[in-house]
């Protein structure tokens, strides 16, 4: 309601708008909305085309990535400029050990994960006391050597990268490179555990304090939680996270190259968490949905587009709608309710006081 | 001894563009305390809107080096200044007052459009700027040194001067200083904050083109994403030389080169850029303040 009153909107329009806030029309916007999500989701299937199956594929593995990198920067605030740097500890830890050492991908991913864990404790503990344009800076500094290193070991292949990983499995299920997806169930269950895991942390003891930090550092101290080891844990969680995404993109393209982890790549993940909503699990989401329809659909005039309508597309949210397009507004369901009246069975709660603008100033 | 003089010429040269490229960052930072991603991006504008400069003057038939040079110069100052000024207006004022974050997201926005622009009307080939400086480069003894070289050291040393007496010795300048230690007091005391703070973009912006037209006309070529990796620089320069010095860019870059083309002898080329990272790196957690910077970089 607030703002839409000072749209020269006809009166039946704003009548319709409000009416979704009554509970069945509620109940039946969220049913209808939750199935157009799981038709959306479950497309790969009915489409039965592999290259579709291959841009969902990848759809849902850059969700998982904004999901991880949502803790770090939409959790607690920090701006990571090289957060793709991890997910190509992961993947190049898959493909060394894949290749070497015959291992499959269920060997070699915690490993990956680990090396991506301690890599960025390893980096995070001295830098993560400076503030936050510094932070930024040393990560994109850190994603740089990562991509350089990439770039010129022979262990990593150089910039040809390493290919001709065997074919992997799951619970007996042969996952296919050809037709992928096998692997969007399984990037679909990496959504899901992130989303639901990231829902659990941010309510746990650590999300609140968090959420803390980025408000106000000093105040955090102030009240005992202890900054830099709670910015650390938010850093090291998502290098995990990156870790385990990057194995499994590995995997799926069967080729990890340092194309895919350089400054561009890590620009994007941060713009899906800022286009989708900072510290919003569905924004996150909804963010790659529209990064991959839009780098798929404007691919095939010329190749930039894609980039440029991205970037605007960013400029204008952080201008127009800076909490992004799916806002996190935590306390959302408290003041819901002081405006809507209590919600078991108030059908006709009679026009509330206006409260419109009962919202935080941030 | 004939390599190492060469590498130590040629890191000053390079280095003399990286402290044109710190000098916008340090005065943009300083000020606004405001990374600005977006240098980068108005350093390849520059150096693009330098060859369109050049190539149409070419085609009325200019043919004397002095005024192509000098027109490609100013022109891309000119246009590269206008282009900061609008990015100023659309992209960080309304940010004045939104978390830090938000603007750092907003100058990277801008650098990605920058870039995309450029590729879209250029394509993503390099484009060959004209050697307009002759091709004979100086020798003595064992160094060669191009015409190009010295004119980037010449002109970046001028710049370099012109911005220490413009902050120092004007008016606008101390305006400057005085909203760079608290905006709102200046702003109390009379001082147009808004005016001088685009004043201040518009400067770096400027800067920026400079560096681009100057390595256009020394390696011949430029592409749509050369901002990226020398916006990256240039702030490691920035950062190493004091951020928000302005000597201490010039004195940032100088070393900074003089790092990048000496560890040559010891390292393949390819690693060359990591250096650049390392060293940003570790001046940041070690010596955040730099060589020559006076302010401590805060500490959370």
């Amino acid at each position: 309601m607030t703002g839409l009153g000072r749209l020269p909107l006809p009166a039946s329009a704003v009548r319709l708008w409000q009416a979704r806030r009554r509970p069945r029309v509620r109940l039946g916007l969220r049913v209808g909305g939750l199935a157009l999500v799981a038709g959306f989701a479950s497309a790969p299937f009915w489409l039965g085309n592999s290259y579709d199956t291959d841009v969902f594929c990848d759809m849902a593995l850059w969700a998982a990535i904004g999901l991880g990198l949502n803790v770090v920067i939409g959790f607690a605030g920090l701006l990571d400029l090289g957060y793709m740097a991890f997910y190509a500890f992961g993947g190049y830890t898959f493909a060394t050990l894949s290749l070497h050492l015959g291992f499959s991908l269920w060997e070699a991913l915690p490993l990956g994960t680990i090396l991506a864990g301690v890599a960025s404790a390893v980096f995070g503990f001295p830098t993560l006391r400076l503030r936050g344009d510094y932070l930024a800076i040393m990560t994109l500094g850190f994603g740089g050597i990562v991509d350089i290193a990439a770039n010129n070991l022979s262990l990593t292949g150089g910039a040809n990268g390493l290919y001709g990983m065997a074919p992997q499995s799951v619970f007996g299920y042969q996952l296919s490179t050809n037709n992928v997806i096998g692997y969007y169930v399984l990037a679909l269950a990496l959504v899901a555990v992130a989303a639901l895991a990231t829902y659990r942390f941010r309510h746990a003891k650590i999300g609140r304090a968090w959420a803390c930090i980025k408000d106000d550092e000093l105040a955090a101290a102030a009240s005992g939680i202890r900054v830099t080891r709670c910015k650390l844990q938010a850093y090291v969680l998502g290098a995990i996270w990156a870790g385990v995404a990057g194995a499994i993109f590995a995997a799926k393209q069967g080729l990890v190259s340092p194309e895919t982890f350089t400054f561009d790549q890590s620009f994007f993940a941060v713009a899906i968490v800022v286009l989708g909503g900072m510290g919003s699990i569905p924004g996150v989401i909804l963010g790659a949905v529209l990064y991959i329809l839009i780098s798929e659909y404007f691919q095939g005039i010329t190749g930039t587009y894609s980039g440029l309508i991205f970037s605007v597309l960013l400029l204008v949210t952080v201008l127009v709608r800076p909490r992004g397009l799916i806002p996190y507004t935590p306390g959302q369901r408290v003041r819901a309710r002081a405006r809507d009246g209590p919600p078991a069975g108030a059908g006709s709660a009679p026009d509330p006081l206006p409260l419109e603008d009962f919202r935080c100033a941030d | 001894m004939g390599t190492l003089a060469q590498q130590l010429v040629n890191g000053v040269v390079i280095g003399a563009v990286y402290g044109l490229i710190a000098l916008g960052y340090t005065m943009v930072y300083g000020i606004v305390r405001l990374i600005n991603f977006a240098q980068g991006g108005l350093y390849a504008a520059g150096a693009f809107i330098g060859l369109e400069v050049v190539e149409i003057l070419q085609a009325h038939r200019v043919e004397s080096p002095a005024l192509l040079i000098l027109a490609a110069l100013a022109g891309a100052m000119i246009a590269t200044g206008a282009l900061a000024f609008l990015v100023e207006r659309v992209a960080y004022r309304p940010l004045r007052r939104a978390p830090i974050l938000s603007a750092l997201v907003s100058s990277l926005a801008v650098l990605f459009l920058i870039e995309n622009v450029i590729q879209l009307l250029t394509g993503a080939q390099p484009q060959t700027y004209p050697s307009l400086l002759g091709l004979q480069p100086w020798t003595l003894g064992p160094i060669t040194l191009a015409p190009s070289g010295l004119l980037i050291v010449l002109v970046a040393l001028g710049l370099m001067g012109a911005m220490q007496w413009f902050v120092q010795r004007t008016r606008t300048g101390r305006a400057m200083r005085a909203i760079a230690v608290n905006q709102e007091v200046a702003g109390l005391m009379g001082v147009d904050v808004r005016r001088v703070v685009a004043l201040t973009f518009v400067m770096g912006g400027a800067l920026g083109a400079a560096a681009g037209v100057l390595v256009g006309l020394n390696y011949g070529t430029i592409t749509f994403n050369m901002g990226e990796l020398a916006g990256l620089e240039g702030f490691t320069a920035a950062v190493l030389g004091g951020i928000g010095n302005v000597p201490g860019a010039l004195v940032g870059g100088l070393v900074l080169g003089l790092l990048q083309s000496l560890i040559t002898i010891v390292l393949p080329n390819q690693w060359n850029e990591a250096v650049v990272f390392a060293v940003l790196i570790a001046v940041l957690a070690f010596r955040p303040r730099g060589i020559l910077g006076e302010r401590v970089a805060e500490r959370a």
